[in-house]
């Protein structure tokens, strides 16, 4: 087991962070985008450490095509791992069902095992109920004491039978200790039951898969995404001056997820946010400070961010990377109102999905008023920030009779792919044009 | 007899835990769904018994441990909080205590102030504070032994924090560098000097002595000057430092040997004068500063004050019984020239752009200095403020200056402090430099003369 030495090329990060550090006297809240940027090279050969977990709901309701296109997708996801992972395949009903192997480990991927993995596949039969909470359960269990990256990849195609309160009390179990991508296929599954799984388990978004024969390449591009991941367990660490309060920490590109709450403070002063894995991939974080308001002219480092890489067995936490957000008070009104526009851009994002979720709920409630209103916002943020497809697929949900205002009309009919598809994705963002450059090697910019 | 569970609606057979009927879809009352435990066959939650041994609640509770802190991996200096920034900035509001004031006075620091002819930056505060820390009693920023009294530059000015990259640890606050923001702190009398909002650096300077206690004559008289660099000439930053080093020191050594304080002041502003002079290139290119001192017998309490240009010294006193506020000093300016001549009202006369433009100065190109000297006895309480103009623009008359900050003699450095916050929220267009020097001289340390 080779041992990552000092001279070995490590992960290289870089933080960028956009802001308008200018406050008004008085004030106390701080905003500020951090881009985290991971080059890191895709590690092949004795260094691929990684971890992939499949699993396939096999519930009764996947009886026919669907159980067949989850077979060939699970087919094709362990025919793109590559050699030396270790894997296993997992049939979800009423309990985790181990299908390869059958004892509840992870193997090596080789031809030998990719055979009988395909084998074993082969032989899955829907039947059963739906227990997410019990599947992730399973997965983080066959995690247990793995090295690299974790990854699941949960199929599923129908709600979620288990309680709200055991179910979230699983994921709050769970939540950071593995990277889950879900998959819903057809229309009887339930958005917020991938959304939760997604957040918890720092997935790339929960996806909508309508037609059953397009699994295949979804797995394919999944597990392939998956096998780029070569840092595992990367924490944002946010240092905060004290008596300073975090308001809030999202990602907010490639998809908004909501951080806050995940926060462990592992040294003093600064709260760990657990991000997942990367490989070479960019994602953006909308960070939220409150602090106390200084001096005129006083500068002010808000918040510190480092990116770090925990070190396991009392090892010294690597930093890779790290940025300031910075808070200077200043009586100059020109300066301080002046709203940076990639934090404006963001925060009209995350607006832009909670619109869109609340809008839908209240259209399934019966609430039309409310249902106009939020979907009708979401329309005109959309269409304020370019938002092509997310306008695209709202135009299916809502006729548009002024998208500058989201004056809009609910349709009375609409396929529910489309309602799903919206939902789904709402919380997808578009990012801004990209950086000025370059940025320091120390990430300020 | 393991129980068998049916959906009240369809009857179909669920099992123990199912929020929802598979079959028909319907929420399943509690009394169904509730996950009892059967008798064999199943653990919790429905995982089979012989699947729960590997990867049931045993393993998911060694799950749910991680990215939990490591036990011993980081300590939470809880109720140990001292008052942050934001208190600092209220305190200049409400003259509330802060780090420093809230510390006792030990002896050696005593000996440093007895020896400053320098301002001290806060570091020297912080490595004071070290000494003060009662034996046993752990700080939660206690620092570690055997750096002695040396100022620590990694050490926050602000809080007793620790600066990482220029940025305090604590606080988070930016340091100052250099003369940004600079504090000196005796056991009587106290100062500090910002670069203020508008300036790229801070030309102004002072310095505060003590006569020591064993010395001839005076001991415990303070002798204090601020200066404030001609911003129009070359290295005016230079000029107001070696100006306000060169006067107090001068001041406290006459004072020292027996000189009258009207004498010494007169012999310190020709020396000073003469090194400010003597750092110059050529009189075409002399750094130049203006020059206010203050002597305040320890004994007597009589105020000597001596000046060349437009920094002040006011009386401050609003305790019943003491002398009403008062403008010890007359600025060698243009607008006070035509004041003095009756040509303009002091109003007409301060709007004018020549309102600041000096008529003396101490610098190479000054030629013959004409100091004021001027001597007072006050009846206090009641403290000496000097200040550079970048203070007194904002607090020209005396009552104005008086008022700003109540009661300026009972913690000179809290009231020097408040000066400064004031003059940085009036707009802080100009470096700020205020010495406070209370009536009567108390010689046991801020804190000992009861408020």
């Amino acid at each position: 087991m080779p041992h990552p030495s000092e001279s070995a090329p490590g992960p290289a990060f870089r933080v960028e962070i956009d802001q308008n550090p200018h406050l008004p006297l008085g004030a106390r809240e701080v905003h500020a985008v951090v881009g985290v940027t991971s080059e890191t090279p895709v590690a092949a050969g004795d260094a691929v450490r990684a971890n992939q977990v499949v699993v396939v709901d096999t519930s009764g309701s996947m009886y026919g095509q669907k159980i067949n296109a989850a077979k060939r997708a699970a087919r094709a996801a362990v025919e793109t791992l590559r050699d030396g992972v270790r894997f296993a395949v997992v049939a979800g009903h009423r309990e985790a069902q181990m299908i390869y192997p059958s004892r509840p480990a992870l193997v090596e991927v080789d031809d030998r095992t990719r055979a009988e993995a395909y084998e074993a596949i082969g032989r899955l039969r829907a039947d059963g109920g739906t227990r997410m909470g019990a599947w992730l359960k399973r997965a983080a269990s066959l995690f247990e004491g793995a090295d690299g990256p974790r990854h699941t990849i949960l199929l599923t195609d129908g709600q979620n039978n288990e309680s709200r309160a055991e179910f979230t009390e699983t994921l709050e179990s769970l939540a950071g200790t593995f990277v889950c991508d879900c998959r819903g296929v057809g229309t009887d599954w339930r958005v917020e039951d991938l959304r939760l799984i997604d957040e918890a388990l720092l997935g790339g978004g929960p996806g909508l898969i309508a037609d059953p024969d397009d699994l295949v390449e979804d797995f394919r591009a999944m597990a392939r995404t998956s096998m780029g991941k070569s840092v595992a367990d990367v924490a944002l660490r946010l240092w905060t001056p004290q008596n300073a309060v975090v308001r809030y920490v999202k990602q907010v590109a490639p998809t908004v997820q909501e951080l806050t709450a995940r926060a462990v403070e592992r040294v003093p002063q600064a709260g760990d946010y657990p991000t997942g894995s990367w490989g070479a991939e960019s994602r953006d974080y909308h960070v939220c400070v409150e602090v106390p308001p200084g001096d005129p002219g006083r500068q002010m480092r808000a918040g510190w961010v480092r990116v770090v890489l925990p070190g396991g067995d009392g090892a010294e936490d690597r930093v890779l990377a790290s940025g300031n957000i910075l808070a200077e008070w200043t009586a100059d009104e020109e300066r301080s109102t002046g709203i940076d526009p990639r934090v404006a851009h963001y925060t009209g994002q995350a607006e832009l999905a909670e619109a869109i979720q609340e809008g839908l709920a209240a259209r399934r409630d019966g609430d039309e008023d409310t249902a106009t209103t939020r979907l009708g916002r979401a329309v005109a943020l959309a269409h304020e920030s370019g938002d092509e497809e997310t306008t695209r697929l709202l135009s299916r949900v809502v006729d548009v009779v002024d998208a500058g205002t989201g004056t809009v009309r609910l349709r009375s009919q609409v396929d529910k792919v489309d309602e799903m598809t919206l939902d789904t994705n709402s919380t997808r963002t578009v990012r801004t044009r990209a950086r000025r450059e370059p940025p320091g090697p120390d990430g300020t910019p | 007899m393991t129980k068998v569970r049916t959906c009240p609606g369809c009857a179909d057979r669920v099992n123990a835990g199912d929020a929802f009927c598979e079959g028909c879809g319907r929420t399943l009352p509690d009394e169904v769904r509730r996950a009892t435990p059967e008798p064999e066959g199943l653990g919790r939650n429905g995982i089979p018994l012989g699947a729960s041994r590997e990867d049931g609640d045993t393993t998911l509770s060694s799950v749910t441990a991680r990215g939990r802190p490591e036990e011993g991996d980081w300590t939470t200096p809880s109720g140990a909080r001292w008052d942050r920034p934001s208190d600092h900035g209220e305190h200049v509001h409400t003259g509330g205590t802060s780090l420093t004031d809230s510390l006792a006075v030990d002896s050696e620091w005593d000996q440093i102030d007895a020896l400053a002819t320098q301002p001290v930056r806060r570091d020297a505060v912080n490595s004071a504070e070290r000494t003060v820390q009662p034996a046993g009693a752990v700080s939660p920023w206690a620092r570690p032994s055997g750096e002695g009294a040396d100022p620590d530059p990694q050490a926050c000015a602000w809080c007793p924090g620790r600066v990482t990259d220029g940025y305090c640890d604590d606080c988070g606050y930016l340091q100052p560098t250099g003369r940004d923001h600079v504090v000196v702190r005796t056991v009587s009398a106290s100062g500090v000097s910002d670069i203020g909002l508008r300036h790229r650096r801070n030309e102004d300077a002072m310095a505060v002595r003590l006569v020591p206690d064993g010395a001839g004559y005076g001991a415990g008289t303070v002798c204090a000057v601020v200066c404030d660099g001609v911003s129009s000439s070359p290295r005016s930053d230079e000029a107001s430092r070696i100006t306000a080093e060169t006067g107090a020191a001068v001041l406290a050594e006459r004072v020292a040997e027996g000189d009258d304080p009207r004498k010494a002041t007169g012999e310190a502003m020709t020396r000073a004068a003469e090194a400010v002079a003597a750092i110059a290139d050529s009189p075409s290119s002399a750094p130049a500063c203006t020059f206010v001192s203050a002597v305040v017998d320890a004994g007597t309490g009589s105020v000597t004050v001596g000046w060349v240009g437009d920094s002040r010294a006011y009386w401050v006193s609003d305790t019943e019984g003491a002398d009403a506020p008062a403008l010890l000093t007359r600025d060698d300016s243009w607008a006070e020239a035509m004041v003095q001549a009756g040509a303009l009202t002091r109003e007409e006369a301060m709007r004018s752009t020549h309102a600041h433009a000096l008529i003396a100065w101490m610098g190479a190109d000054s030629g013959e200095i004409d100091a004021h000297v001027s001597t007072v006895t006050p009846t206090g309480p009641g403290a000496v403020v000097l200040c550079s103009d970048g203070l007194w623009n904002y607090y020209a008359e005396p009552g104005e200056m008086a008022g700003a900050v109540p009661r300026a003699d009972a913690d000179p450095l809290a009231a020097a402090r408040d000066y400064v916050g004031l003059a940085l929220r009036a707009g802080g267009k100009d470096n700020i430099t205020v010495v406070v020097v209370p009536v009567p001289v108390s010689r046991g340390g801020p804190r000992a003369a009861p408020v």
